[in-house]
Formats: structure tokens, C-alpha cells, sequence
């Protein structure tokens, strides 16, 4: 059994005389120990998806179908209960490490709060294991950040202080929004490989959450592609690296400036992701898709298995979207 | 002076004061400290480093949007820093700039005909209305944006649409260099790449000279003739994008191009990341010698006596590193590159 099951996920927001729906009937699963990626540009829904999962939606939102985590269902969940599900089973890291910390208090007190508070320890033992955290997210000199405020840190430190607190409690899985985006690239670099051996030394599942395909591919097992608050694609990292299915994974792929290689012009998905309250009849990416055909004008595709182990598409294109050779290599 | 030169920037440095208080004395922030390069017609010179490096403060300086504290900034020949204000002005027909955030460089309040014709009023007062009319609605044209969204409002528009609306604004005088400074790091990555596709299609048609400063290495390199790697504010290394990228001689250059994540799994699981420990030090008390030695992993005693001067590497390359060519034959290095060709 999975350790996250996420079965037909709908979110929306009351609006001032109607309802914005901005996921439709998500599925997917985490099994533990596992990374998976949440792909998609902005208003696609990644980020609604995951602050769901933890009952973090706006005053507004609202969320349907089922969100069972080791066999429990989360949504409904009252808010004393999920307190206890957030921090001790599932914690998150935000995106902005500037903003996620109170600049009133201390760094050390901040995380033995946490401690004191869910784990029921004495001060004396919070502190000591809030450093051995601090340690372990590989900041120099942790008793010395024990005692500073965040704006004594940097943008780096401040995000390894924010990994080292959601780990206290070495909750089953984490979540992480954009963690590295705010970054520069060399800081960006040492966050991936802590991730990686943190993921590995706690045996941590991860939900990240992500624009950038480059993080995707050093980190995660599995990754789900969404478009417009649907699920278009799922599989393993190298099945929609190597062998995109849907035309939307195979643009952000192909529009993704490469390191290694110069090209004269860029590929680009013509035009922009649609407005959620005015979404394209039948399939929502046909506007900007080369692959579309009469079926895609009408009719929703779903998001269905095709034949290849646990992969699924959402798109009425049969065939691979990638010439048979390049698969081969 | 090679005839098509067309900027050229001579020991430039700019220092700004911070903090301070009763009783406490200001603090030197040293943003940029004796940058000396050129831009030739034509040509696109890429800026990258981190965050606090200088990169943005140097593309201001070049606009005169910053006054370097030394140095010149030479403009075919005439030096920038000299100019009184209104011959400022007039030069700013030839040199504009797009900034990051595209909608916070928009007028909330002015349409975006307004807001495209805004610079002509300025820099060319001698146009009428009807003439002015008519500039935006090609310009408009030529970045993509239909001329009927006109009377429309910034809000209006998508982050990439607004983009398209700074870089019409900054091509209505006709300039001949743009100081581009992160114009797609807040965009998607599918917008992303139409904006840079679009920057090349209108270097092109209007025989553009782009200055374009990014933190992102992979965007730098697609739209880059030369680039030009700032550490701490010094010049670290300054290359053609091929001789760089395929091989980086600095090893500053050499670990921030092992950094960037690769978009294929296969690879990036077996690369071995050469992430460099700690973060940049502080600008206001940077290290002795070499800025980069407290991070560098080649680092010797030496290191820390002399700064070390910018030199020739061959090819018109230049390196800031006493051990560059020691370093370059290092092995290890070529070992993992090895291991990377073979798959």
C-alpha cells in the first residue's frame, strides 16, 4: 500500500458569485522512501494540489474526493486533528525561506517549539536535538545559528534551517513548493544533494514541487505533469524524460535552454497557459498543441493508462510522440 | 580601437555606502571594483554570477543609471560619465534597458500605448502624434502584441505579454544597445523561450548590440557571443560562450557550471556535483588576495598575497586565477569529464 493516496482531487474557490475550479480530479500515489515531482507552469494547480493535501487551502477553498496518507483519510480531517498529521506525519517547506520564519524569536527556539509541542520534550532534549538537526542539514557551527535571528542568516542558511525544522519530528513525507527557486544556483546545487541524502538517511518520502525540469531530473523517482488544474501525465523520471506522451511534458522539455548545447532558436509551446475561468472546450492545451486533432476540439481526454506499465496520459494522440530512434539511445 | 566598437568600459568601480547610525560609521560596499571590457556591434555579451555579485549594478553603470565612483564608460569614443544631463538625455536614444519583473516596470495607470510611446516624448520630442501613433502600433507589431490591445492596461496582460510590452517600450527610440537584466527569470519556462527566441528575431531585424544579464547559465549560453563571469564584483573570467562552456578555465567558472541541474535523469545521476561549499562572503569586508580563495578548492598560501590580475588565457580569453594552467591539467577534473562524454 501507498503511503499517500490521493483519489479524485477537486479544488476550488468560492469567488464573489461563482465557484473557480482550479484542480480537476487529480489522482496520484506516494509509496514511502519515494520522490515524486509535481511539474506544471504557474496556475497549473502543483501548488493548490499540495497545500490540500495538509488542509493549508485559503479561507475560500475547498476540496473534494479522497486524501488517504497510511490509511487515513486527511480531508474533512478536523483542524486539532490535522495539527497533529502536519509536523509529526507530513511537514512542508515553502518556497520562501525569507518569510517562512517569525523574525521576533530566535532560530534555537523556533525549533524547540516544535519539539516541546509535538513531541513532548523537556528543553533540555529539544535543544539538544534541534542542533543534532541543525547538523544534519549540514549548517557550520549549528550551535552558534541555535541562537540567532533569521535575519542574521542568509538565504541558504534560512532554507536548511527551514529543512532542519521540518524534519523534526521526522514526519513520513514531505513537501516541498519551489524549495530551490528563490536560490542562486550554487546554493540551489547543495539543497539538491541534501535533499538527496536527507530523503535517504530518514527514509523520507518528498512531494517537490516544481517548475524546472533540471531539479526534476536529479531528484525525483516519478513525476506528474499538470496543466490547468489537471493531471496530463504520470510515470518515472526517465519514461517522460526519454518518452514524452504528452505534447505539453515533450514542449517544457524541448523549451528548456540547455546547458550543454547552443541551439540557433529555442522550441517554444505557441502561446500561453489558458485563464482557469475560461478553459478551451475539449482538451485544454488543443489551443497551443501540434499533435491536435477533431476529437481534441470536444471531448476532455482522461487521464488513462496506455498500455505501458503504470504510465498514463491524458491525450487522445495514440502514438509516441518521439521518432522510435531517439528512444533507442 | 577596432572601428566597430561600440562600448568600452575602463576601470570601473562603484562602492555604496551602508548601514551606519549614530555613533556607527558607514560601511564600504564594494559592488564593483576595476571592471574593464568592451562590447563590439553587434554582439551579445552575457553577465552571469550570483546573487550580491554586481551584475545588475553594472548594467546600470553602463546606462549611467548608476555613477561609477571610477573609471570611464566610453560611447563610440565619448566618455558617458562626462556628459552634462541633457546630452545624457539625448544619448539615451541609443541605450535602453528591460528589466526583470515585467509587470512592476509597467505603469499601473498608463495604457499600454502609453506606456510604449512614453520615451518618445522624451527622447524624440520632434515626432507628432499621429507619427507617435503610428511607431507604436508597429513596434507593437513586432513584439508579438496585437496593435488593438493599445488602449488595454498592464493588469491586463500575462507575465510574458508584459514582457513583450518593456521590450517594445525599450526598442521605440531605436537603440543600439539594450541592457537586458534577468528580462526572463520571472516567466515560465514555455513563455521563457519565446521571449528569448523573440530577443534574437529583433537583434536581428534591428541589428541590436544586447548587454544580458542573467543568473541562469543555460539562458545566458543560448542567447551569449561572449560572457563575462563576476565574482564579489571583479571580473573572474571573460570568454566566448563556447570557449566557457566547453571548457571554463577559472575555477569559480568551472564549479557554477557544475551546478546547474541538467534536465535529463541519466546524466544528472551520475554527475558528480562539485558544489561549492559556504556562500558568497560579504561584499563589505570580502577576502584579502583572491576574492574567490575562501570557496576555492585549488586554493594555495599564494592565493591570499595577491589579487590576482586578469589575464590573457589565449584566444582573447581572459582569467582571474594565478593557478589557471596548473589547474587545467589537472586530473579528476577530466576524469569526470570523460565519464560524462562516454554516455
Amino acid at each position: 500500500m501507498s503511503l499517500l493516496d490521493v483519489t479524485d482531487l477537486s479544488i476550488g474557490f468560492h469567488m464573489p458569485g461563482r465557484d473557480l475550479q482550479v484542480v480537476n480530479k487529480v489522482n496520484f500515489s506516494v509509496a514511502a522512501g519515494e520522490t515524486l515531482a509535481i511539474v506544471g507552469e504557474s496556475g497549473s494547480g502543483k501548488t493548490q494540489t499540495a497545500f490540500s493535501l495538509i488542509g493549508l487551502l485559503a479561507q475560500n477553498g475547498f476540496a473534494t474526493g479522497s486524501v488517504k496518507f497510511d490509511g487515513r483519510e486527511l480531508l474533512g480531517l478536523k483542524e486539532s486533528e490535522l495539527n497533529k498529521v502536519r509536523a509529526e506525519q507530513i511537514a512542508m517547506i515553502f518556497q520562501d525561506p525569507m518569510t517562512s520564519l517569525n523574525p521576533y524569536i530566535r532560530v534555537g527556539e523556533q525549533l524547540v517549539e516544535v519539539l516541546k509541542l509535538h513531541k513532548g520534550m523537556n528543553r533540555a532534549a529539544a535543544q539538544a536535538e534541534a542542533i543534532r538537526m541543525l547538523d544534519a542539514v549540514k549548517l557550520p557551527d549549528a550551535r552558534n545559528i541555535f541562537m540567532r535571528y533569521p535575519h542574521e542568516c542568509s538565504g541558504g542558511m534560512r532554507q536548511r534551517i527551514m529543512i532542519a525544522m521540518a524534519l523534526l519530528c521526522r514526519p513520513k513525507l514531505l513537501i516541498a513548493d519551489e524549495p530551490t527557486t528563490a536560490l542562486d544556483v550554487m546554493v540551489q546545487a547543495q539543497m539538491l544533494e541534501l535533499f538527496k541524502s536527507l530523503t535517504a538517511e530518514f527514509g523520507t518520502a518528498l512531494i517537490i514541487i516544481t517548475h524546472d525540469l533540471g531539479v526534476v531530473a536529479g531528484l525525483a523517482d516519478r513525476m506528474m505533469v499538470m496543466y490547468a488544474g489537471r493531471a496530463v501525465e504520470t510515470g518515472t523520471v526517465d519514461e517522460l524524460f526519454y518518452d514524452p506522451r504528452h505534447p505539453y511534458t515533450l514542449g517544457l522539455l524541448s523549451s528548456t535552454p540547455n546547458l550543454e548545447e547552443k541551439a540557433s532558436r529555442l522550441n517554444t509551446i505557441n502561446g500561453a497557459p489558458p485563464n482557469l475561468e475560461h478553459l478551451p472546450r475539449g482538451c485544454a492545451f488543443h489551443p497551443r498543441c501540434a499533435f491536435r486533432f477533431e476529437r481534441c476540439f470536444t471531448e476532455v481526454p482522461q487521464l488513462l493508462d496506455f498500455g505501458e506499465a503504470d504510465r498514463k496520459k491524458a491525450c487522445h494522440y495514440a502514438k509516441p510522440l518521439v521518432a522510435s530512434e531517439e528512444n533507442a539511445a | 580601437m577596432s572601428a566597430t566598437e561600440l562600448l568600452r568600459v575602463e576601470n570601473l568601480s562603484k562602492t555604496f555606502s551602508v548601514g551606519g547610525g549614530m555613533f556607527k560609521p558607514k560601511l564600504r560596499l564594494k559592488a564593483l571594483q576595476d571592471i574593464s571590457f568592451s562590447i563590439q556591434q553587434g554582439e551579445t555579451l552575457g553577465i552571469v554570477g550570483e546573487s550580491g555579485c554586481g551584475k545588475s549594478t553594472l548594467g546600470r553603470c553602463i546606462l549611467q543609471l548608476l555613477r561609477p565612483d571610477e573609471g570611464r564608460v566610453l560611447w563610440l569614443g565619448q566618455d558617458l560619465m562626462r556628459l552634462d544631463a541633457e546630452a545624457m538625455r539625448k544619448r539615451r536614444r541609443d541605450l535602453q534597458i528591460i528589466f526583470q519583473d515585467p509587470q512592476a516596470s509597467l505603469n499601473p495607470r498608463m495604457t499600454v500605448g502609453e506606456i510604449v510611446a512614453d520615451p518618445l516624448k522624451t527622447l524624440r520630442p520632434e515626432l507628432n502624434a499621429q507619427q507617435r501613433r503610428q511607431r507604436v502600433s508597429d513596434m507593437m507589431e513586432a513584439v508579438g502584441l496585437q496593435p488593438e490591445m493599445i488602449n488595454r492596461y498592464p493588469h491586463e496582460f500575462s507575465g510574458g505579454q508584459a514582457q513583450r510590452i518593456g521590450i517594445a517600450r525599450a526598442l521605440i527610440t531605436e537603440p543600439k544597445l539594450i541592457v537586458c537584466d534577468e528580462p526572463v527569470s520571472a516567466l515560465d519556462v514555455s513563455i521563457q523561450a519565446q521571449i528569448l527566441n523573440l530577443l534574437s528575431e529583433l537583434k536581428e531585424q534591428f541589428g541590436l548590440t544586447l548587454v544580458f544579464i542573467s543568473h541562469n547559465l543555460s539562458v545566458v549560453r543560448h542567447v551569449s557571443d561572449r560572457i563575462l563571469v563576476l565574482y564579489l564584483g571583479r571580473i573572474v573570467e571573460l570568454a566566448t560562450d563556447e570557449q566557457l562552456y566547453e571548457d571554463p578555465k577559472h575555477p569559480y567558472t568551472k564549479a557554477l557550471l557544475t551546478a546547474v541541474p541538467i534536465a535529463d535523469p541519466k546524466r544528472a545521476r551520475l554527475r558528480n556535483i562539485d558544489a561549492l561549499q559556504g556562500e558568497i562572503p560579504s561584499p563589505i569586508n570580502p577576502p584579502l588576495g583572491c576574492t574567490f580563495r575562501t570557496r576555492c578548492r585549488y586554493a594555495i598560501g599564494a592565493c591570499a598575497d595577491v589579487r590576482p590580475p586578469l589575464e590573457n588565457a589565449g584566444d582573447s580569453r581572459l582569467v582571474a586565477c594565478i593557478r589557471w594552467q596548473e589547474i587545467d591539467h589537472m586530473p579528476g577534473m577530466e576524469a569526470a569529464e570523460e565519464r560524462l562524454q562516454t554516455l
